[in-house]
């Protein structure tokens, strides 16, 4: 059974997300999936092409901010959606992974909304009894 | 007069905000702790109970604590929770007092704004052809995730250009639109200061190929017709009397302006530590006025907000050749002419009387609109004697209001007022409401044909996830903020 997931949190004026998993890998890995849920209909998104991202941040929670934006910037700027991410790797200051995923495409694929921003607000990996989690706001 | 009332505020959980209500429709925080003006909340007692849900009262107390702010720290009666200020939130700092800039004070979406356009067409005119009319603006204006390439891409250099002159660069190189669209647009659309090295790279090249798009979320290109008229005059110097048809859009600086704001977010991050600046709430940070990345903040904000009045602009093109080409007339017989283009998240140096005498400040509106009364210079001859005009939008089903400056802002707002109708629901909830209903029919049947890229926006900006927008309104009237000059009903919708 897996251990990692996330759902849609409450916010007024935006959106927001919780995920979790059992390892910090598992957690980045999981949140570009929350993520994508909130912009598109992931469950039809093909993992039929390959995308390498690498990004720094001074913490961990700076590097997800990245990580999540570099994913959203793939998305805006090129339609390509991503459906899953593999292969992470975290090392001191940089987080590396392969998004799977394809270009966007009118007759099968349903796009929800654009996002402004991935923000900082109550942001915080918190790691207990080996599950790790992280809720993000996204403003939209 | 009004008793004054003290309270203390306690609901569960949360840290209480003390409060004393000073007349019908404000209410002040008095300075606490690192507080170093009073907050001041403009609302009524129903608004009042819907702001105090959500943490918005403490954010007002937070941003009294900024170094260099004047007077108080205000909020508009359409105030929520936002990211660090409140949405719905004034507050000037006062450069020669060592006044910070904060991005959080502006937002994510710089410049993100309104306009309405009047026309010649009469209701009777478009009855029957909403559908079709909306059709063709919807495929006209991009909208939704990814939205791009209305128009040809802008070269770098071109970018450069445009984020210096703003809408002027789309009516004077690229012919799209009129020297009286620049006359009625807040600062002509062009902000002063200007600085496209203080943008990232990524920042313009998002910018490129977005010009004259929506985008997502609450933005909109509206047809509303004007429903009830409360002060003639000022209406018939608008060009509108009931039964005008009008153009409504909502939008701002896309991709680059968010980006802007990213990239300064973290170099502010930094600056509160190198400037040794003690705030409450990180998402606060800023930095002084009279320090580099002080003015290399509002370079890049000048610039993101010149791209941000150069889409409207852009979109206001595109609609006119989708409105004559319609109706097969002439840009005279449409008459689509700007009535005002306002900013409502942006800092803008101004004068204002502080204890007695003119200070220049920065003022910053985030979810607020700069609202001028009768007489003020720095307001279009053409509408100096009636005051600036303001659009105030409420919800897609409802109504909408154009409001005017009197002087009651000048004296207890810093010449500003409300924004919109602020959300009831959060985007969750108003989804979670809407599952089962066909949303499309629910809104033709009270009149509005709404076209979307993303139906689950429609859902999260139905009608009832808003606070009724008459009542935001009431209160600005009322506390001789703004004048109240007619009302549009929406027809037809187009959302990203």
């Amino acid at each position: 059974m897996s251990t990692s997931g996330h759902r849609e949190i409450d916010h007024t004026a935006d959106l927001g997300f919780e995920a979790w998993a059992d390892s910090l890998p598992s957690l980045f890995a999981e949140v570009v999936l929350a993520l994508g849920d909130v912009c598109y209909d992931r469950a039809v998104v093909r993992p039929t092409d390959q995308r390498r991202l690498e990004v720094c941040g001074a913490n961990p929670e700076e590097r997800l901010v990245r990580w999540l934006q570099e994913v959203y910037l793939i998305l805006e700027s090129e339609l390509w959606l991503t459906a899953t991410a593999t292969d992470v790797v975290v090392d001191d200051g940089t987080i590396e992974g392969i998004l799977h995923g394809e270009s966007f495409d009118r007759s099968r694929h349903t796009l929800h909304t654009e996002i402004k921003a991935i923000t900082y607000h109550g942001l915080e990996i918190v790691q207990t009894d080996g599950s790790w989690r992280v809720t993000v706001i996204v403003d939209v | 007069m009004h008793a004054s009332r003290s309270r203390n505020r306690r609901p569960p959980g949360r840290p209480s905000v003390r409060l004393r209500q000073i007349d019908e429709y404000c209410w002040e925080i008095p300075p606490t702790g690192g507080m170093r003006v009073p907050g001041r909340i403009f609302a009524n007692e129903r608004l009042m109970r819907d702001i105090e849900g959500d943490k918005s009262l403490e954010q007002v107390a937070n941003v009294a604590h900024l170094p260099g702010i004047v007077e108080a720290s205000l909020a508009m009666p359409d105030i929520h929770w936002g990211y660090g200020f409140p949405i719905g939130g004034v507050a000037a700092t006062d450069p020669a007092a060592g006044g910070v800039i904060s991005p959080g004070g502006v937002g994510y979406d710089i410049n993100c704004g309104v306009r309405i356009l009047r026309t010649e067409l009469r209701q009777e005119d478009i009855e029957g052809r909403v559908p079709d009319l909306m059709d063709a603006l919807f495929s006209a204006v991009p909208t939704g995730l990814g939205s791009a390439n209305a128009i040809e891409p802008l070269s770098v250099a071109e970018m450069h250009e445009l984020l210096v002159a703003g809408a002027e660069y789309i009516v004077r190189d690229l012919g799209m639109g009129t020297e009286d669209d620049l006359r009625h647009t807040e600062e002509n659309g062009r902000l002063a200061g200007a600085d496209p090295d203080q943008c990232s790279d990524r920042a313009i090249e998002r910018g490129r190929r977005q010009l004259g798009t929506l985008g997502s979320g609450n933005h909109f290109l509206e047809i509303g017709v004007v429903d009830r008229i409360f002060e003639a005059g000022k209406a018939a110097a608008l060009g509108v009397d009931a039964g005008t048809v009008c153009v409504l859009i909502h939008c701002g600086s896309r991709g680059l302006g968010y980006q802007v704001c990213d990239d300064y977010l973290s170099v502010m991050n930094r600056a509160v530590i190198k400037y040794g600046i003690d705030l409450p709430d990180r998402q606060l940070c800023c930095a002084p006025i009279e320090s580099d990345e002080g003015r290399a903040y509002l370079g890049a904000m000048a610039c993101a907000a010149n791209y941000a009045w150069a889409n409207r602009q852009t979109i206001t093109h595109l609609a006119r050749e989708c409105l004559m080409e319609a109706f097969h007339i002439g840009p005279r017989d449409l008459g689509m002419r700007l009535i005002y283009d306002v900013c409502h998240n942006v800092a803008k140096f101004e004068e204002h009387e502080i204890d007695g005498r003119l200070r220049t400040v920065c003022v910053h509106r985030k979810g607020a609109t700069r609202a001028f009364p009768p007489g003020d210079p720095r307001i279009p001859e053409s509408l100096r004697a009636i005051g600036q005009p303001v659009l105030v939008p409420g919800d897609m089903g409802r109504y909408s209001y154009v409001l005017t400056g009197a002087p009651g802002a000048l004296q207890r707002t810093f010449g500003s007022t409300c924004h919109g109708a602020g959300r009831l629901m959060s985007r969750a909830q108003a989804k979670r409401e809407s599952r089962g209903r066909d949303l499309f029919a629910e809104m033709a049947a009270r009149g509005v044909t709404v076209r979307a890229a993303g139906k689950r926006t429609v859902a999260e900006e139905m009608p009832y996830a808003y606070k009724d927008v008459a009542d935001v309104v009431d209160v600005m009237a009322g506390a001789g903020v703004s004048d109240v000059v007619f009302r549009l009903k929406p027809v037809g919708v187009i959302k990203g």
